[in-house]
């Protein structure tokens, strides 16, 4: 039994290795190709997790090899666009201007139910809208919406936006996170002092968030009744 | 930049991880199984001339050769197909001391077709692609 748990441990955590070195994260970010070399990767592992009798390099030799063969297809991939197309396909227009074209459509074997769907996931309800849906390769629907039917951006309407400002975790559970004072180029002695000033112990913190504005958003933990504060700490801008 | 770099010499690795399991399992199998030929015919030899003691030497070593070799091959052959073989030895050594030499045959011919069975898997051939 142990020998099955340990195997199994292995095998996991080998093919772990082998999904994260492919470099695709989601299923989402799958082409069809990347999404049958995953299953077949798993099922090759999960015949050698069962079965004692086999073993493990005849798992591991073959996951190893369609590691190799998918690593060849990215590089060509990259370096080729016909064999892009070849091997990925190009994207398909099926929305040009309003009007479904069929045969895309067709050839695709997407039918109006399956855009209609689409469409709607994309909070467009109406054909007439869209200016263009292109289907990608990885068999996502993008919608591109007349003008008219756009939504308005703020610089449309001419309010004046400050800069987009992405927080980092400053703080978890009492303690000084260094990566997000390394991102957010500011010292700890800052935003110990911008604590202190404002009575709060950095122990009694359990979670905080700042970003490049220096706005520090953090929750107090249970012993202090979770509560919640919103600091300005000094910081340096970078040009 | 860093994960790329981590991915070539991963890949890099993998390539020698192959090669090496190209090269190496299979002239491990060679040698053990060119030395069980020659045992097997000279086993198979000796109980044609009822030389029933030259066979049961040979026939021991077979199984000597199978405790210490078997543990090896099954890292890279079907574990049952290594029993098999490993039995077959064990079936020809009982079967020569107790001077059944119909059964002892038997026993050395399995253990043949079994060897050329694991050369087949482990050598490439275009039938055992197919």
């Amino acid at each position: 039994m142990l020998t099955l748990f340990l195997r199994a441990v292995f095998l996991d955590l080998f093919v772990l290795l082998i999904l994260r070195l492919t470099g695709k994260r989601q299923v989402s970010d799958l082409q069809p190709y990347d999404l049958l070399m995953t299953l077949i990767i798993a099922d090759i592992a999960s015949t050698a997790i069962a079965d004692t009798d086999i073993p493990l390099l005849y798992s591991i030799v073959p996951i190893l090899a369609l590691y190799l063969v998918q690593q060849l297809i990215a590089k060509l991939c990259l370096k080729s666009s016909s064999v892009r197309r070849f091997l990925c396909g190009t994207p398909q227009i099926l929305i040009l201007d309003g009007v479904l074209q069929e045969k895309v459509m067709r050839r695709t074997n997407y039918t109006v139910r399956d855009l209609m769907d689409s469409l709607r996931s994309k909070d467009v309800f109406d054909v007439t809208e869209v200016a263009y849906a292109i289907l990608e390769t990885n068999g996502n629907v993008s919608v591109l919406e007349k003008t008219p039917y756009q939504p308005p951006t703020r610089q449309d309407l001419g309010i004046e936006t400050g800069s987009a400002a992405l927080s980092h975790l400053l703080i978890l559970e009492g303690k000084m996170q260094k990566k997000g004072l390394e991102a957010l180029h500011v010292d700890r002695k800052t935003v110990e002092t911008a604590l202190k000033e404002n009575g709060i112990a950095l122990s009694s913190v359990f979670f905080a968030q700042m970003n490049a504005d220096g706005e520090l958003h953090l929750q107090l933990d249970r012993a202090h009744k979770s509560e919640v504060y919103d600091l300005t700490v000094p910081v340096k801008r970078r040009n | 930049m860093g994960f790329t770099i981590f991915r070539a010499a991963a890949t890099i690795l993998v390539c020698l991880l192959l090669l090496f399991l190209f090269l190496v399992p299979s002239r491990y199998l060679d040698r053990v199984a060119d030395e069980a030929e020659t045992l097997i015919d000279e086993a198979q030899d000796a109980l044609s001339h009822n030389d029933h003691a030259a066979a049961h030497a040979r026939c021991l070593r077979l199984v000597e050769m199978s405790k210490t070799h078997m543990p090896a091959l099954e890292r890279f052959l079907n574990h049952a197909d290594v029993d098999t073989l490993a039995g077959s030895f064990a079936v020809a050594e009982a079967a020569v001391r107790i001077g059944d030499n119909g059964a002892a045959i038997e026993a050395l011919t399995e253990a043949l077709t079994m060897l050329d069975r694991v050369r087949g898997i482990e050598h490439f051939s275009p039938n055992s692609l197919l």
